[in-house]
């Protein structure tokens, strides 16, 4: 059987496949203790969070300057 | 740039750093997604629900594993102790159906590749166990306590546990440099979740250390407070 950390990490990896980084990052929660030791499960873990942090930053702009970043986008793109 | 536009940047790097690293990954993915499904569904199967259909759709998915290389040896060696659980749980519920049938074949079909698998793990573990083993001392306490009525279900039970432990030690142990590192995790598991398999494991490295001349008392006081907890739960 799998132990409880193996098992909300390889959901965690799981999740970010699907890019369900909110879920991920509660995957990862669950699965620190084993895992605190490991680089490559830090690293993401950490990028999960700092991408779910700027996620909320965005979130918080005023819906204009939101519409006009993706106008932006959409006009550098082509 | 605008602090707006900064953070769209940051996002999409990050997003695509994430994808990346996992599109690195994806084999080890689908194996990992198999085992977590395997995992699932042995629970079920302990907890007596119906998984007939479930492990047939496994076992079509994931046949192929056996032919392929991608497994590790430790995959496999996950994967056999779940699959013995699994025809257990036929067994108790005294299955004879023909989908059991053909659900306990497939699971032998597996029995050669996860008897080379344990065979692979004996030799790694040699050279990290040179020091005298503890199981002589062991032997003369079991014997003291063993009834003498003939009980085989208790070797495939006590198998079972020793299976189970070996699972949380290599959990336990994944990337620490020294034993009382997975000690401790061992002894939180069994603290934490309650975890009987793993305060039996805590009390094996134990007494393993003890053997190895090392201090363990404070590691004992830590057992029987996990001993006392899960007592409490039980």
């Amino acid at each position: 059987m799998l132990s409880p950390h193996e098992k909300a990490y390889c959901q965690a990896l799981l999740a970010l496949r699907q890019k369900e980084y909110a879920k991920a990052e509660t995957y990862f929660g669950q699965a620190a203790e084993h895992f605190e030791d490991n680089r490559e499960f830090m690293i993401l873990w950490e990028t999960t969070r700092v991408l779910l942090a700027v996620k909320r930053e965005l979130a918080g702009l005023p819906q204009e300057e939101r519409d006009k970043i993706d106008i932006e986008e959409a006009f550098s793109r082509g | 740039m605008s602090q707006a536009r900064s953070l769209k940047r940051l996002e999409s790097l990050l997003e695509t750093f994430i994808e990346q690293v996992v599109a690195t990954k994806e084999e080890r993915l689908s194996v990992l997604r198999g085992l977590n499904r395997l995992d699932d569904l042995t629970r079920e199967s302990d907890q007596g629900l119906d998984i007939t259909e479930s492990i047939g759709e496994w076992f079509a998915e994931h046949n192929r594993w056996l032919n392929e290389p991608q497994l590790r040896a430790g995959d496999v060696s996950r994967i056999a102790p779940m699959l013995v659980r699994i025809r257990e749980s036929l067994d108790n519920r005294g299955e004879q159906s023909a989908a059991s049938m053909k659900i306990r074949s497939e699971i032998s079909r597996w029995e050669p590749r996860a008897q080379a698998a344990r065979q692979k793990l004996v030799l790694k573990r040699g050279s990290e166990t040179a020091e005298p083993k503890p199981e002589p001392q062991a032997k003369p306490e079991v014997k003291a306590t063993v009834e003498q009525e003939p009980d085989e279900d208790s070797i495939a039970r006590l198998d079972n546990v020793l299976e189970r432990m070996h699972q949380i030690f290599k959990g336990v142990a994944h990337g620490r440099k020294h034993v009382l590192s997975a000690l401790d995790s061992a002894l939180r598991s069994a603290t934490v979740q309650r975890q009987k398999e793993a305060l039996l494991l805590s009390g094996f490295i134990i007494y393993y250390l003890k053997q190895n001349g090392y201090k363990v008392e404070p590691y004992v006081k830590r057992l029987k407070e996990a001993e006392r907890l899960i007592r409490e739960e039980a």
